[in-house]
């Protein structure tokens, strides 16, 4: 019954457009050689389309479909199931375009596009990404508009803005059904692994591995802090801790433990460090950005934390589940030193060194235990040491694969935070001193325009924690903050701005270029526009009850309704005003202007009649008004004019009109004719 | 069992709808009239719109949540789309073509707009048949011809005519089922047979004896006339005109002494549809060759003529022969005893809406300078 369904140009173009756009945003995702695949595809399509080559043949395709698929198999090796299972969609929506030869076949590869955007967001939620999937959208839509037209309509922008059109109206209960629909947990247990990589800190450091990340200005984390902000040097964001030393790395314990809940509440604090004795609390809102991790960063010690996440012995936070998206959660932390009694076995295990190696570490530990008894002036011995010849820097040399910390303290003496601290909590458990290493950030950035703080790959930090009997309670010593002391005071990027290898994955902020006033100003704005984007749009699911309640008062199914229903029936029925409006057909000037003059000749019955040419109406008017005789014959010669000989001067337009109104102006008052009276003239 | 159930459900609108539709010469569809229900590709996107919202809950992924509710909503708002692309559209059956048995017969129809209205992509087909797609964007109206191949000669009436439109995306099914006010008068299909003497054989009993009739181009030279352009050169009497008595051209005649019937009972050994085909064949041969030709059925008989109006009148004989009923109730005339000037009015009587058609184009043309 349907007539043999073909690809019409338009169309052509626009689903070749779409395909492009649709596969652009996974570029860096999937395999490269699907690009090519698409090459192959598009190129033998467009063949077949301007008639040089014929569709493969089936043993063609088949073997591209084999190929394909052991390709892909391959892939699983070392990528992830999410990314071969997309690449599985991509590489069948562009087979597909081998064998289109019906309306079906192109839908298909239409309906796998409108999948392909929505799978896009798995790897990108930002802004730009946003807008352009709504392009794609926008696209895709008008390749689906150009399917059902007529194979005679080849206008190649209407589709384009019926689709625009399309979403327009869509939008307003779009958005009504994106604040109601109810936001419920996942259905099943997904493996969020999608082969991303992150930048950050992992459960296990040698010394070298934080300076690699100073390359990098990935933001980590971004706080906002109900007042106050705590001070520049407080800003410690603990992350996770380690206590298993093997000589080179340094790892978390395999099974932490979790914490005694009330520990942490407990009151009495007492610090090391004069001004920061106060115990102080701040309650903030931190959006963590995807590390592929489990732990959540937090300000010092988190008391206040969202019932999800599990609290360790260490006082870190632990979620169930690695950060595979941006989280957000509200913390309350304290500041201070941490009180914990420790058991015996938790002194060992804060005191495990390996066997052997480092001696001379071992022996100048022991010599300051032999000093000192107090844990403190240990430390305190410990800063002075750090304090005397030891340099900062990004580029410390390499160190051996033995006794790597004899050759760093008593060699090098050059390293970055990691080699301070993983050197400093080999001494103090040397010395006797259960310590340990803690990874996390120090700064970040105020934004001034939304005053959140934005924490950054490069601000990436380690330090260590000892544990004093004398007060049973740990804490933090930073030997950076000796050796560098300017590294709590000034940002990062001030510190570091001269070293060649900082930044050196970001060399727009690298270079100043983006620390510029204006620039700078420029990317402020942004970062509080994105920051809203993720509190609003990609965190929407854990605000929307509040917000609802916000805007309803209690929440019931019928107000629920209402609020599809209402807005929703609104739309529609401006949707449907403006499609199904009556227009009458566009009157044209001249017929609208002549109205104006038969209305005046109505009360005499001389009204031109129906059918009436314009030049036999004319002149049946000439003898009923002879004073206006030479208008008449100006209107006739000017509406021939432009009807007739098709004469498209703008002029004649405004000599009739003109006319027309001289006529109305000079007509005499008329008196109603007896129809027999004008019966001759009506006869004509 | 489904596509039974499908069949049966299809056919069961499809004689509803047809129940409410009275045969009308024109019709403007509105909501009374269409139908809209979501197409198969449109169950397919639902499909497509509730992964996506698995895949939204699951990665708890909030733009997937706004792209699937943004795609949920352009599925609502095309029902509007889809519905404005049929409502207010004005249909006019303007006439039916006759055609010879074995033929498509054709059916002219004249679409108009609403207002400023577009339209795009209407599909209009007759039942089981064949149609085609239109659109009206910058043009207001818009004349087309559906085509439907009859089973049987006489007066055909066309299946109902479906109008359905998926624009913009396919997602919706509009449609609607009209009753077509046309017909078409089927002639029979000429089948080949006979002689041309067997049609002499029968001169003997001819009721009209004796009468003459003489045809241009035959071999009897009768006389010269004045040259006119256009007359064809060879024909030309040059000796005439060397002598200087002016151009004429030398007129040939060819003597026909006899009128030829096709009868009834010319061919006893075929059976009516046969003898019907055979007598339709030779009008067609007869008329080709410009001789004058009579029919005789039994009750009916049309004396010799020839031209256009006399074919058809002949056509029509045999198309409705033993289907009298049908056949006055479709031209609203006897069929014998009329004049050559009947047979236009036949013609007109049929199709009433054409004359008066061309006059209001002639009137919309003149208001709408």
């Amino acid at each position: 019954m349907m007539p043999l369904f073909q690809l019409t140009r338009s169309s052509m173009i626009w689903l070749l457009v779409s395909i492009l756009m649709v596969m652009a945003p996974y570029i860096t995702v999937v395999p490269s050689w699907l690009f090519l695949l698409a090459l192959l595809t598009i190129g033998w399509r467009l063949m077949v389309h301007s008639g040089r080559w014929s569709f493969p043949h089936w043993s063609v395709r088949l073997a591209l479909m084999l190929l394909v698929l052991i390709g892909l198999i391959a892939e699983l090796r070392q990528n992830t199931m999410m990314v071969v299972t997309v690449g599985l969609l991509i590489s069948a929506f562009l087979l597909k375009l081998t064998e289109m030869y019906r309306r079906r076949d192109a839908l298909v590869v239409i309906y796998a596009a409108f999948l392909l955007i929505v799978c896009s967001f798995l790897f990108d939620q930002s802004i730009p990404m946003a807008l352009y999937a709504v392009g794609s959208l926008i696209v895709v839509t008008a390749s689906l508009n150009t399917v059902f037209r007529s194979q005679q309509n080849n206008d190649i922008w209407r589709p384009l803005k019926r689709s625009a059109v399309l979403y327009l109206q869509a939008l307003p209960m779009m958005l009504i059904l994106f604040l109601i629909f109810p936001r419920i947990g996942p259905l099943w247990q997904v493996d969020m692994n999608a082969g991303q990589s992150f930048t950050g800190l992992s459960d296990s450091m040698s010394p070298g591995d934080v300076s690699q990340l100073t390359r990098s200005a990935d933001i980590a984390f971004r706080v906002r802090f109900d007042e106050p902000l705590p001070a520049e040097k407080l800003r410690y964001w603990r992350g996770l801790t380690y206590d298993q030393f093997d000589g080179r790395r340094w790892r978390r314990s395999d099974r932490p433990r979790e914490a005694d809940r009330q520990r942490s509440l407990m009151p009495q604090y007492q610090g090391v460090e004069g001004p920061s004795t106060n115990v102080e609390s701040f309650s903030y809102l931190l959006t963590m950005e995807a590390s592929g991790q489990r732990w959540r960063y937090g300000l010092d010690v988190p008391v206040n934390y969202p019932g999800k996440f599990r609290q360790l012995d260490d006082l870190t936070l632990q979620a169930g589940q690695r950060l595979m998206q941006r989280q957000q959660y509200r913390l309350m932390s304290r500041v201070g030193p941490i009180p914990e009694t420790l058991s015996a076995k938790d002194v060992a295990r804060y005191l495990q060194l390996p066997a052997q190696g480092n001696a001379q570490s071992r022996e100048l530990a022991l010599t300051w235990a032999a000093q000192y008894s107090e844990a403190k002036d240990v430390s305190a011995q410990m800063l002075r040491f750090f304090a005397t010849d030891f340099r900062y820097t990004l580029e410390p040399p390499l160190l051996g694969q033995t006794d790597a910390i004899d050759q760093f303290l008593f060699q090098t003496q050059r390293g970055f935070c990691g080699h301070f601290a993983s050197a400093g909590v080999m001494l103090l458990r040397a010395a006797g001193i259960p310590a340990r290493v803690v990874g996390g950030y120090l700064g970040g950035e105020l934004n001034p325009l939304d005053g959140a703080l934005t924490v950054r790959q490069y601000e990436a930090h380690a330090w260590l924690e000892y544990w004093d009997k004398s007060d049973a309670s740990w804490h933090r010593l930073d030997p950076t903050a000796v050796v560098a002391p300017s590294r709590l005071a000034q940002s990062a990027a001030q510190l570091f701005s001269t070293e060649p290898t900082f930044l050196a994955d970001a060399m727009l902020m690298r270079n100043g270029f983006l620390s510029d006033s204006l620039l700078k100003q420029i990317r402020l704005r942004y970062e509080a526009i994105n920051y809203d984007w993720h509190r609003w749009v990609l965190n929407f699911h854990e605000r929307q009850s509040g917000f609802l309640q916000q805007l309803l008062g209690d929440i019931s199914v019928l107000k629920i309704l209402l609020l599809i229903m209402f807005p929703g029936a609104l739309v529609l029925s401006w949707v449907a005003f403006s499609l199904l409006r009556h227009r009458g057909a566009r009157k044209d000037k001249l017929l609208e202007a002549l109205e104006q003059l038969d209305k005046r000749l109505i009360t005499a019955n001389l009204q031109r009649r129906q059918g009436e040419a314009m030049r036999s109406f004319f002149a049946r008017l000439t003898p009923a008004l002879p004073a206006l005789a030479s208008e008449f014959e100006i209107l006739s010669r000017c509406y021939e004019q432009i009807c007739y000989a098709q004469d498209a001067d703008p002029e004649l337009r405004r000599q009739f009109k003109a006319s027309i109104d001289r006529c109305c102006e000079r007509l005499p008052k008329l008196h109603p004719v007896e129809a027999g009276a004008q019966g001759v003239t009506d006869g004509t | 069992m489904m596509g039974s159930i499908r069949q049966r459900l299809g056919r069961a609108v499809f004689n509803w709808s047809l129940r409410r539709s009275p045969r009308l010469k024109k019709l403007t569809l509105s909501q009374r009239r269409i139908y809209i229900v979501p197409s198969r590709s449109g169950f397919v996107f639902l499909l497509l719109l509730l992964i996506m919202l698995v895949l939204g809950i699951n990665f708890q992924n909030n733009l997937m949540f706004a792209v699937t509710f943004l795609l949920a909503s352009l599925f609502i708002v095309t029902i509007l789309h889809t519905y404005a692309n049929l409502s207010g559209l004005t249909i006019q059956f303007v006439r039916g073509h006759g055609c010879f048995l074995g033929e498509q017969a054709a059916f002219d129809l004249l679409l108009t707009a609403q207002g400023q209205r577009q339209y795009e992509s209407i599909q209009l087909r007759l039942h089981q048949h064949s149609g085609c797609a239109v659109d009206l964007l910058d043009d207001r109206q818009r004349n087309l011809t559906l085509y439907q191949t009859p089973d049987r000669r006489g007066v055909f009436q066309p299946n109902a005519l479906l109008i359905e439109s998926y624009y913009p995306l396919g997602l919706f099914r509009a449609w609607t089922w009209v009753q077509t006010d046309l017909n078409a008068l089927i002639y029979p299909r000429p089948v080949a047979g006979g002689q041309l003497t067997d049609l002499r054989a029968i001169d003997s009993t001819n009721p009209f004896p004796g009468q003459q009739s003489e045809r241009l181009g035959g071999e009897e030279f009768a006389g010269l006339e004045p040259y006119q352009p256009g007359m064809p050169l060879r024909r030309v009497a040059w000796k005439q005109f060397a002598r200087g008595q002016g151009m004429h051209v030398k007129h040939y005649v060819e003597l026909n002494d006899e009128r030829r019937w096709l009868s009834w009972a010319l061919w006893p050994e075929l059976d009516t549809e046969a003898r019907l085909s055979r007598l339709t064949w030779w009008v067609l041969q007869l008329h080709a060759r410009g001789d004058d030709y009579g029919l005789m059925l039994p009750g009916c008989t049309i004396s010799p003529a020839q031209g256009e109006a006399h074919r058809l009148r002949v056509l029509e004989a045999l198309a409705c022969f033993g289907l009298q009923a049908g056949a006055s109730d479709a031209t609203g005339l006897p069929v014998d005893e009329v004049d050559t000037s009947g047979a236009s009015e036949v013609e007109d009587k049929a199709n009433p809406s054409t004359l008066s058609h061309i006059q209001r184009q002639r009137s919309a043309q003149e208001s709408g300078l």
